[in-house]
Protein backbone atom coordinates (compact mmCIF):
# COMPACT_ATOMS: atom_id res chain seq x y z
CA UNK A 1 0.00 0.00 0.00
CA UNK A 2 1.12 3.73 -0.92
CA UNK A 3 -0.04 6.61 1.38
CA UNK A 4 -0.18 9.38 -0.97
CA UNK A 5 0.00 11.95 1.43
CA UNK A 6 2.60 10.12 3.15
CA UNK A 7 6.10 12.16 2.60
CA UNK A 8 9.40 11.65 2.70
CA UNK A 9 12.58 13.90 3.36
CA UNK A 10 15.51 12.77 1.62
CA UNK A 11 19.27 13.88 2.80
CA UNK A 12 21.33 14.57 0.03
CA UNK A 13 24.86 14.08 -0.55
CA UNK A 14 25.92 17.81 0.39
CA UNK A 15 23.90 18.15 3.31
CA UNK A 16 20.81 19.15 1.81
CA UNK A 17 17.40 18.53 2.93
CA UNK A 18 14.09 17.71 0.45
CA UNK A 19 10.78 16.34 1.24
CA UNK A 20 8.32 14.43 -1.47
CA UNK A 21 5.19 13.02 -1.38
CA UNK A 22 5.35 8.66 -1.37
CA UNK A 23 3.20 9.51 -4.95
CA UNK A 24 7.31 10.27 -6.24
CA UNK A 25 8.94 8.30 -4.46
CA UNK A 26 7.53 4.74 -5.03
CA UNK A 27 9.32 5.07 -8.43
CA UNK A 28 12.62 4.35 -6.72
CA UNK A 29 13.20 1.12 -5.80
CA UNK A 30 15.99 2.51 -3.34
CA UNK A 31 13.80 4.28 -1.45
CA UNK A 32 10.77 2.05 -1.39
CA UNK A 33 13.26 -0.13 0.28
CA UNK A 34 14.30 2.32 2.66
CA UNK A 35 10.97 3.00 3.92
CA UNK A 36 9.99 -0.88 4.00
CA UNK A 37 12.80 -1.46 5.89
CA UNK A 38 12.18 1.17 8.36
CA UNK A 39 8.85 -0.84 8.90
CA UNK A 40 6.43 2.13 8.96
CA UNK A 41 2.52 1.65 9.26
CA UNK A 42 0.28 4.29 8.24
CA UNK A 43 0.45 6.07 11.66
CA UNK A 44 3.78 6.45 11.51
CA UNK A 45 4.16 9.76 9.40
CA UNK A 46 6.45 11.64 9.41
CA UNK A 47 9.52 9.16 8.38
CA UNK A 48 12.33 9.40 9.18
CA UNK A 49 14.87 10.85 6.87
CA UNK A 50 16.24 8.81 3.55
CA UNK A 51 19.77 9.75 2.71
CA UNK A 52 20.33 9.40 -0.88
CA UNK A 53 23.82 9.63 -2.51
CA UNK A 54 23.00 12.25 -5.05
CA UNK A 55 23.60 15.64 -4.80
CA UNK A 56 21.03 18.69 -4.03
CA UNK A 57 21.12 19.67 -7.87
CA UNK A 58 20.69 16.57 -9.44
CA UNK A 59 18.00 15.09 -7.20
CA UNK A 60 15.88 18.73 -7.88
CA UNK A 61 15.68 17.22 -11.67
CA UNK A 62 15.01 13.52 -10.76
CA UNK A 63 12.33 14.90 -8.31
CA UNK A 64 10.92 17.40 -11.63
CA UNK A 65 11.07 13.99 -13.51
CA UNK A 66 8.81 12.28 -10.93
CA UNK A 67 6.59 14.89 -10.89
CA UNK A 68 6.27 14.57 -14.31
CA UNK A 69 5.78 10.88 -13.98
CA UNK A 70 4.38 10.00 -10.97
CA UNK A 71 1.23 8.78 -12.22
CA UNK A 72 3.06 6.08 -14.55
CA UNK A 73 2.09 2.55 -14.31
CA UNK A 74 4.19 0.28 -11.88
CA UNK A 75 6.50 -1.75 -12.10
CA UNK A 76 7.85 -0.35 -14.83
CA UNK A 77 7.32 -2.58 -17.74
CA UNK A 78 10.50 -4.98 -18.76
CA UNK A 79 11.31 -5.08 -22.41
CA UNK A 80 12.77 -8.43 -22.99
CA UNK A 81 10.75 -8.82 -26.08
CA UNK A 82 10.44 -5.94 -27.92
CA UNK A 83 13.10 -4.17 -30.21
CA UNK A 84 14.51 -1.64 -27.97
CA UNK A 85 14.21 1.43 -30.10
CA UNK A 86 16.07 4.63 -28.87
CA UNK A 87 13.90 7.47 -31.05
CA UNK A 88 10.83 6.76 -28.73
CA UNK A 89 11.42 9.30 -26.05
CA UNK A 90 8.64 10.91 -25.01
CA UNK A 91 8.09 15.15 -25.75
CA UNK A 92 7.94 16.21 -22.31
CA UNK A 93 11.35 14.33 -21.42
CA UNK A 94 13.20 15.82 -24.84
CA UNK A 95 12.13 18.99 -23.62
CA UNK A 96 13.11 18.22 -20.18
CA UNK A 97 16.54 16.98 -21.84
CA UNK A 98 17.51 19.48 -23.88
CA UNK A 99 17.10 22.11 -21.19
CA UNK A 100 20.69 21.26 -20.00
CA UNK A 101 21.96 21.27 -23.34
CA UNK A 102 21.52 24.96 -22.48
CA UNK A 103 24.73 24.27 -19.62
CA UNK A 104 27.89 24.15 -20.26
CA UNK A 105 27.91 20.91 -18.48
CA UNK A 106 25.46 19.46 -20.22
CA UNK A 107 27.00 15.71 -20.62
CA UNK A 108 28.02 16.07 -16.45
CA UNK A 109 24.25 17.00 -16.27
CA UNK A 110 23.25 14.15 -17.89
CA UNK A 111 25.89 11.99 -16.48
CA UNK A 112 24.65 12.45 -13.32
CA UNK A 113 21.15 12.20 -13.76
CA UNK A 114 21.86 8.75 -15.40
CA UNK A 115 23.97 7.83 -12.29
CA UNK A 116 21.33 9.05 -9.96
CA UNK A 117 18.47 6.86 -12.27
CA UNK A 118 20.93 4.04 -11.05
CA UNK A 119 21.62 4.16 -7.38
CA UNK A 120 17.83 5.46 -6.92
CA UNK A 121 16.80 2.84 -9.31
CA UNK A 122 14.53 4.60 -11.53
CA UNK A 123 14.19 2.04 -14.03
CA UNK A 124 11.75 4.90 -16.50
CA UNK A 125 13.98 7.69 -15.39
CA UNK A 126 17.12 5.20 -16.43
CA UNK A 127 15.68 4.03 -19.67
CA UNK A 128 15.04 7.16 -21.18
CA UNK A 129 18.62 8.68 -19.97
CA UNK A 130 20.12 5.54 -21.59
CA UNK A 131 18.38 6.22 -24.69
CA UNK A 132 19.29 10.29 -24.96
CA UNK A 133 22.93 9.03 -24.66
CA UNK A 134 22.91 6.39 -27.07
CA UNK A 135 21.53 9.03 -29.50
CA UNK A 136 24.35 11.32 -28.83
CA UNK A 137 26.48 8.52 -29.90
CA UNK A 138 24.35 6.38 -32.75
CA UNK A 139 25.64 7.73 -35.75
CA UNK A 140 29.02 10.08 -34.89
CA UNK A 141 32.69 8.85 -35.30
CA UNK A 142 35.13 7.76 -33.82
CA UNK A 143 36.03 11.33 -32.43
CA UNK A 144 33.12 12.44 -31.45
CA UNK A 145 32.27 8.84 -29.73
CA UNK A 146 35.25 9.69 -27.39
CA UNK A 147 33.92 13.30 -26.81
CA UNK A 148 30.58 12.76 -25.78
CA UNK A 149 31.90 10.06 -23.69
CA UNK A 150 34.86 11.65 -22.48
CA UNK A 151 37.31 8.78 -23.36
CA UNK A 152 41.02 8.99 -24.32
CA UNK A 153 42.01 6.65 -26.68
CA UNK A 154 44.52 4.10 -25.18
CA UNK A 155 45.36 1.86 -28.29
CA UNK A 156 48.51 1.90 -29.84
CA UNK A 157 48.27 2.87 -34.04
CA UNK A 158 49.21 -0.71 -34.79
CA UNK A 159 46.33 -1.78 -32.35
CA UNK A 160 43.65 1.20 -34.33
CA UNK A 161 44.90 -0.34 -37.67
CA UNK A 162 44.39 -3.79 -37.01
CA UNK A 163 40.60 -2.47 -35.65
CA UNK A 164 39.89 -0.56 -38.58
CA UNK A 165 40.85 -3.53 -41.18
CA UNK A 166 38.45 -5.97 -39.70
CA UNK A 167 36.19 -3.55 -39.04
CA UNK A 168 36.22 -2.90 -43.04
CA UNK A 169 35.55 -6.02 -43.28
CA UNK A 170 31.67 -5.78 -42.71
CA UNK A 171 30.87 -2.34 -44.25
CA UNK A 172 29.05 -3.44 -47.49
CA UNK B 1 29.08 5.47 -15.04
CA UNK B 2 28.53 2.54 -13.60
CA UNK B 3 28.72 -0.54 -15.42
CA UNK B 4 25.43 -1.49 -15.14
CA UNK B 5 24.68 1.23 -16.94
CA UNK B 6 26.61 0.84 -19.29
CA UNK B 7 25.54 -2.35 -20.15
CA UNK B 8 22.24 -0.89 -20.18
CA UNK B 9 23.37 1.57 -22.70
CA UNK B 10 24.19 -0.70 -24.80
CA UNK B 11 21.28 -2.08 -25.89
CA UNK B 12 20.38 0.96 -27.55
CA UNK B 13 23.34 1.10 -29.45
CA UNK B 14 22.93 0.35 -33.22
CA UNK B 15 25.35 -2.57 -34.38
CA UNK B 16 26.92 -0.51 -37.08
CA UNK B 17 28.13 2.07 -34.70
CA UNK B 18 29.12 -0.57 -32.53
CA UNK B 19 31.90 -1.13 -34.96
CA UNK B 20 32.75 3.30 -34.08
CA UNK B 21 32.36 2.44 -30.72
CA UNK B 22 34.89 -0.62 -30.82
CA UNK B 23 37.51 1.87 -31.60
CA UNK B 24 37.19 4.31 -28.88
CA UNK B 25 39.75 2.57 -25.98
CA UNK B 26 40.02 -0.39 -24.63
CA UNK B 27 37.49 -0.11 -22.09
CA UNK B 28 34.47 -0.01 -24.64
CA UNK B 29 35.91 -2.73 -26.57
CA UNK B 30 35.93 -4.99 -24.05
CA UNK B 31 32.66 -3.73 -22.97
CA UNK B 32 30.83 -4.56 -25.84
CA UNK B 33 32.41 -7.98 -26.55
CA UNK B 34 30.44 -8.66 -23.19
CA UNK B 35 27.64 -6.92 -24.72
CA UNK B 36 23.79 -7.52 -25.10
CA UNK B 37 23.00 -6.04 -28.36
CA UNK B 38 18.84 -6.43 -28.00
CA UNK B 39 16.07 -7.83 -29.13
CA UNK B 40 14.97 -7.82 -32.94
CA UNK B 41 12.12 -8.65 -34.84
CA UNK B 42 13.64 -10.35 -37.58
CA UNK B 43 17.10 -10.98 -38.90
CA UNK B 44 18.96 -13.65 -41.38
CA UNK B 45 21.70 -15.12 -42.71
CA UNK B 46 22.39 -16.97 -45.87
CA UNK B 47 25.49 -18.85 -46.36
CA UNK B 48 25.33 -20.17 -49.72
CA UNK B 49 28.52 -21.40 -51.87
CA UNK B 50 30.67 -19.04 -49.67
CA UNK B 51 28.79 -16.05 -50.83
CA UNK B 52 27.21 -14.27 -47.41
CA UNK B 53 24.28 -12.98 -47.19
CA UNK B 54 23.44 -11.30 -43.69
CA UNK B 55 21.29 -8.75 -42.05
CA UNK B 56 21.03 -8.10 -38.16
CA UNK B 57 19.53 -4.72 -37.41
CA UNK B 58 21.25 -1.97 -39.03
CA UNK B 59 24.35 -4.03 -40.20
CA UNK B 60 23.98 -5.81 -43.93
CA UNK B 61 26.55 -7.62 -45.65
CA UNK B 62 25.08 -8.72 -49.48
CA UNK B 63 26.25 -11.34 -51.25
CA UNK B 64 29.99 -11.32 -50.30
CA UNK B 65 31.91 -14.14 -51.75
CA UNK B 66 34.22 -15.04 -49.03
CA UNK B 67 36.72 -17.81 -47.86
CA UNK B 68 37.01 -20.04 -45.03
CA UNK B 69 39.75 -17.00 -42.81
CA UNK B 70 37.51 -14.69 -43.84
CA UNK B 71 34.85 -16.66 -42.61
CA UNK B 72 36.64 -16.94 -39.20
CA UNK B 73 37.14 -13.20 -39.08
CA UNK B 74 33.54 -12.74 -39.21
CA UNK B 75 32.45 -14.72 -36.38
CA UNK B 76 35.33 -12.93 -34.58
CA UNK B 77 34.43 -9.46 -35.14
CA UNK B 78 30.60 -10.49 -34.17
CA UNK B 79 31.66 -11.71 -30.95
CA UNK B 80 33.71 -8.63 -30.71
CA UNK B 81 30.77 -6.09 -31.43
CA UNK B 82 28.05 -8.32 -28.70
CA UNK B 83 28.26 -11.42 -26.48
CA UNK B 84 24.37 -12.06 -26.73
CA UNK B 85 21.32 -11.27 -28.94
CA UNK B 86 18.14 -12.00 -29.49
CA UNK B 87 15.43 -12.29 -32.24
CA UNK B 88 11.34 -12.53 -32.52
CA UNK B 89 12.31 -15.03 -35.59
CA UNK B 90 15.93 -15.98 -36.85
CA UNK B 91 16.24 -16.85 -40.81
CA UNK B 92 18.53 -19.01 -41.93
CA UNK B 93 19.52 -20.62 -45.13
CA UNK B 94 23.11 -22.49 -45.16
CA UNK B 95 24.31 -24.81 -48.38
CA UNK B 96 25.06 -28.43 -47.52
CA UNK B 97 28.63 -27.85 -46.60
CA UNK B 98 30.36 -28.69 -43.13
CA UNK B 99 32.72 -25.62 -43.49
CA UNK B 100 29.17 -23.39 -43.72
CA UNK B 101 27.38 -25.50 -40.95
CA UNK B 102 30.60 -25.23 -38.04
CA UNK B 103 30.40 -21.20 -39.71
CA UNK B 104 26.85 -20.99 -38.79
CA UNK B 105 27.27 -22.98 -35.27
CA UNK B 106 30.17 -20.21 -34.37
CA UNK B 107 28.47 -16.93 -35.41
CA UNK B 108 24.78 -18.27 -33.87
CA UNK B 109 26.44 -18.86 -30.64
CA UNK B 110 24.98 -17.28 -27.72
CA UNK B 111 21.93 -16.20 -29.97
CA UNK B 112 17.90 -16.58 -28.72
CA UNK B 113 15.38 -16.61 -31.13
CA UNK B 114 11.28 -17.14 -30.36
CA UNK B 115 11.51 -19.01 -33.78
CA UNK B 116 14.33 -20.43 -36.06
CA UNK B 117 13.14 -20.31 -39.64
CA UNK B 118 15.30 -22.34 -42.29
CA UNK B 119 15.05 -22.69 -45.83
CA UNK B 120 16.29 -26.24 -47.38
CA UNK B 121 16.44 -26.78 -50.56
CA UNK B 122 18.19 -30.44 -50.72
CA UNK B 123 19.55 -32.79 -48.51
CA UNK B 124 22.58 -32.15 -47.66
CA UNK B 125 21.15 -28.88 -46.71
CA UNK B 126 18.42 -30.74 -44.79
CA UNK B 127 20.89 -32.80 -42.97
CA UNK B 128 22.68 -28.74 -42.01
CA UNK B 129 19.46 -27.62 -41.03
CA UNK B 130 18.28 -30.57 -38.54
CA UNK B 131 22.00 -29.53 -36.63
CA UNK B 132 20.86 -26.25 -36.84
CA UNK B 133 17.48 -26.73 -35.00
CA UNK B 134 18.88 -29.48 -32.50
CA UNK B 135 21.57 -26.26 -31.50
CA UNK B 136 18.12 -24.55 -30.57
CA UNK B 137 15.49 -26.58 -28.43
CA UNK B 138 13.89 -24.13 -26.68
CA UNK B 139 12.88 -22.10 -29.65
CA UNK B 140 9.92 -22.74 -32.71
CA UNK B 141 11.01 -24.66 -35.52
CA UNK B 142 10.00 -23.34 -39.14
CA UNK B 143 11.37 -25.68 -42.03
CA UNK B 144 10.08 -24.36 -45.89
CA UNK B 145 11.54 -27.90 -48.02
CA UNK B 146 11.48 -27.49 -51.79
CA UNK B 147 11.73 -30.87 -52.47
CA UNK B 148 10.44 -34.11 -50.32
CA UNK B 149 13.19 -36.07 -48.14
CA UNK B 150 12.97 -39.39 -48.18
CA UNK B 151 9.88 -40.58 -45.61
CA UNK B 152 12.54 -42.38 -42.69
CA UNK B 153 14.31 -38.51 -42.18
CA UNK B 154 10.64 -36.97 -42.32
CA UNK B 155 9.45 -39.02 -38.92
CA UNK B 156 13.24 -37.69 -37.51
CA UNK B 157 11.86 -34.20 -37.85
CA UNK B 158 11.65 -32.13 -34.75
CA UNK B 159 8.26 -30.85 -34.00
CA UNK B 160 7.47 -27.74 -36.28
CA UNK B 161 5.43 -24.53 -35.59
CA UNK B 162 5.60 -24.38 -39.45
CA UNK B 163 6.89 -27.00 -42.08
CA UNK B 164 6.15 -26.23 -45.48
CA UNK B 165 6.96 -28.48 -48.55
CA UNK B 166 6.69 -26.26 -51.67
CA UNK B 167 7.72 -28.86 -54.56
CA UNK B 168 7.83 -28.44 -57.68
CA UNK B 169 4.55 -30.76 -59.04
CA UNK B 170 6.66 -32.46 -62.00
CA UNK B 171 9.45 -33.49 -59.89
CA UNK B 172 7.88 -34.31 -56.43
CA UNK B 173 8.06 -37.26 -54.81
CA UNK B 174 4.36 -38.09 -52.98
CA UNK B 175 4.46 -38.71 -49.01
CA UNK B 176 2.46 -41.88 -48.14
CA UNK B 177 -0.66 -41.81 -46.40
CA UNK B 178 0.15 -42.85 -43.58
CA UNK B 179 3.66 -40.34 -43.04
CA UNK B 180 0.70 -37.31 -44.10
CA UNK B 181 -1.36 -38.53 -40.79
CA UNK B 182 1.63 -38.58 -38.20
CA UNK B 183 3.06 -35.29 -39.96
CA UNK B 184 -0.34 -34.42 -39.04
CA UNK B 185 -0.20 -35.08 -35.10
CA UNK B 186 3.88 -33.88 -35.14
CA UNK B 187 3.70 -30.39 -36.94
CA UNK B 188 1.02 -27.25 -36.07
CA UNK B 189 0.96 -25.57 -39.26
CA UNK B 190 1.50 -27.56 -42.49
CA UNK B 191 1.51 -26.89 -46.28
CA UNK B 192 1.90 -29.47 -48.86
CA UNK B 193 2.55 -28.53 -52.49
CA UNK B 194 0.89 -29.46 -55.68
CA UNK B 195 1.76 -33.52 -55.75
CA UNK B 196 3.63 -33.76 -52.83
CA UNK B 197 0.36 -35.17 -51.18
CA UNK B 198 -2.73 -37.48 -52.37
CA UNK B 199 -5.98 -37.82 -50.90
CA UNK B 200 -8.94 -39.80 -51.26
CA UNK B 201 -12.47 -38.98 -50.62
CA UNK B 202 -11.98 -40.45 -47.37
CA UNK B 203 -8.74 -39.51 -46.60
CA UNK B 204 -9.73 -35.91 -47.05
CA UNK B 205 -12.87 -36.17 -44.76
CA UNK B 206 -10.48 -38.46 -42.21
CA UNK B 207 -8.21 -35.58 -42.24
CA UNK B 208 -10.74 -32.83 -41.47
CA UNK B 209 -12.07 -35.27 -38.62
CA UNK B 210 -8.50 -35.38 -37.34
CA UNK B 211 -8.16 -31.87 -36.83
CA UNK B 212 -11.41 -31.21 -35.56
CA UNK B 213 -10.85 -33.82 -32.71
CA UNK B 214 -7.59 -32.33 -32.18
CA UNK B 215 -7.03 -29.87 -29.03
CA UNK B 216 -3.83 -28.49 -29.95
CA UNK B 217 -4.01 -25.93 -32.97
CA UNK B 218 -3.81 -27.56 -36.13
CA UNK B 219 -4.14 -26.19 -39.76
CA UNK B 220 -2.74 -27.73 -43.00
CA UNK B 221 -3.35 -26.15 -46.58
CA UNK B 222 -3.01 -28.67 -49.65
CA UNK B 223 -2.45 -27.35 -52.90
CA UNK B 224 -4.86 -29.76 -55.52
CA UNK B 225 -6.25 -29.78 -58.36
CA UNK B 226 -9.30 -27.78 -58.63
CA UNK B 227 -11.07 -31.10 -60.69
CA UNK B 228 -10.05 -33.46 -57.62
CA UNK B 229 -11.85 -31.37 -54.64
CA UNK B 230 -14.72 -30.47 -57.04
CA UNK B 231 -15.29 -34.22 -56.98
CA UNK B 232 -15.14 -34.34 -53.06
CA UNK B 233 -17.36 -31.77 -52.80
CA UNK B 234 -20.14 -33.07 -55.34
CA UNK B 235 -19.90 -36.48 -53.20
CA UNK B 236 -20.76 -34.71 -49.95
CA UNK B 237 -23.67 -32.57 -51.58
CA UNK B 238 -21.69 -29.39 -51.81
CA UNK B 239 -21.72 -27.86 -55.04
CA UNK B 240 -21.86 -24.61 -56.73
CA UNK B 241 -25.71 -23.77 -56.02
CA UNK B 242 -25.00 -24.44 -52.43
CA UNK B 243 -25.52 -21.14 -50.63
CA UNK B 244 -23.77 -19.66 -47.03
CA UNK B 245 -25.68 -21.37 -44.27
CA UNK B 246 -26.60 -24.29 -45.98
CA UNK B 247 -26.25 -27.72 -44.24
CA UNK B 248 -24.63 -30.92 -46.48
CA UNK B 249 -24.00 -33.78 -44.42
CA UNK B 250 -22.28 -32.48 -41.45
CA UNK B 251 -20.93 -29.91 -43.18
CA UNK B 252 -22.30 -25.55 -42.85
CA UNK B 253 -21.34 -23.82 -45.53
CA UNK B 254 -20.11 -20.70 -44.04
CA UNK B 255 -19.18 -18.37 -47.21
CA UNK B 256 -20.07 -19.34 -50.81
CA UNK B 257 -18.57 -17.23 -53.81
CA UNK B 258 -19.63 -19.27 -56.73
CA UNK B 259 -17.48 -17.10 -58.99
CA UNK B 260 -18.39 -15.15 -61.69
CA UNK B 261 -16.87 -14.58 -65.45
CA UNK B 262 -13.40 -15.44 -65.67
CA UNK B 263 -12.82 -15.17 -61.19
CA UNK B 264 -13.42 -18.28 -59.68
CA UNK B 265 -14.94 -19.26 -56.79
CA UNK B 266 -14.55 -19.54 -53.41
CA UNK B 267 -15.97 -21.67 -50.25
CA UNK B 268 -16.09 -21.71 -46.80
CA UNK B 269 -17.14 -24.79 -44.36
CA UNK B 270 -17.19 -26.33 -40.98
CA UNK B 271 -16.95 -29.45 -40.25
CA UNK B 272 -16.97 -29.90 -36.27
CA UNK B 273 -14.59 -28.26 -35.18
CA UNK B 274 -13.12 -27.74 -38.06
CA UNK B 275 -12.89 -24.41 -40.97
CA UNK B 276 -12.16 -25.39 -44.30
CA UNK B 277 -11.67 -23.43 -46.89
CA UNK B 278 -11.14 -23.29 -50.81
CA UNK B 279 -9.99 -20.56 -52.55
CA UNK B 280 -9.98 -20.02 -56.09
CA UNK B 281 -12.47 -23.05 -56.81
CA UNK B 282 -13.32 -23.72 -60.91
CA UNK B 283 -16.42 -25.84 -60.06
CA UNK B 284 -16.20 -26.93 -64.20
CA UNK B 285 -12.74 -26.84 -65.60
CA UNK B 286 -10.11 -28.52 -65.23
CA UNK B 287 -6.95 -27.86 -65.37
CA UNK B 288 -6.68 -25.31 -62.01
CA UNK B 289 -4.88 -25.73 -58.79
CA UNK B 290 -6.59 -24.29 -55.76
CA UNK B 291 -5.54 -24.42 -52.03
CA UNK B 292 -7.70 -26.32 -49.46
CA UNK B 293 -6.56 -25.40 -45.78
CA UNK B 294 -7.87 -26.50 -42.92
CA UNK B 295 -7.76 -25.28 -39.31
CA UNK B 296 -8.84 -25.54 -35.57
CA UNK B 297 -7.47 -22.40 -34.93
CA UNK B 298 -9.83 -19.81 -35.67
CA UNK B 299 -12.83 -18.69 -34.01
CA UNK B 300 -15.78 -19.00 -36.78
CA UNK B 301 -19.51 -18.36 -35.42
Amino acid sequence: RIYPLMRVTLTTSDGASVTVSRQLTKHSGFIEKAITDMAVDDNAVPLSAVAVDVDDATLKLVIEWLTEHRDDALPYPEKTDEERRADDIPAWDQAFVQKWDTKEDQQQTLYAVITAADKLDIKGLLDMTCKTLANKINGKTVEEMREILQLECDFTEEELAEIRKENAWCEN
Amino acid sequence: LPNVVLHELMKFIDINDRLNLRITCRAFEKLMAESNAGYFDSAGIDLDNMVLDHEIGDLSIHERACNEDELDQFVKMRMRLFDRISFGNFYVHTDGSRSALQFLRQFMQKFEMRSLSLHVQCQLELENALILLGDFPRSNSNMDLYFVPETNVIRTFPRMERLYILTNPKTASQIPIDLFFTMLSSHKNLYFGLGSVLLTSDEWKKTIKVISEDIRERSVMIRMDSSTIVEYLRAFGISEMTKSGDYCGEFKALACAPGTGLANGSVQLRYMNCVIDISDIAWSEKGYGTTVTMTNTRNVQ
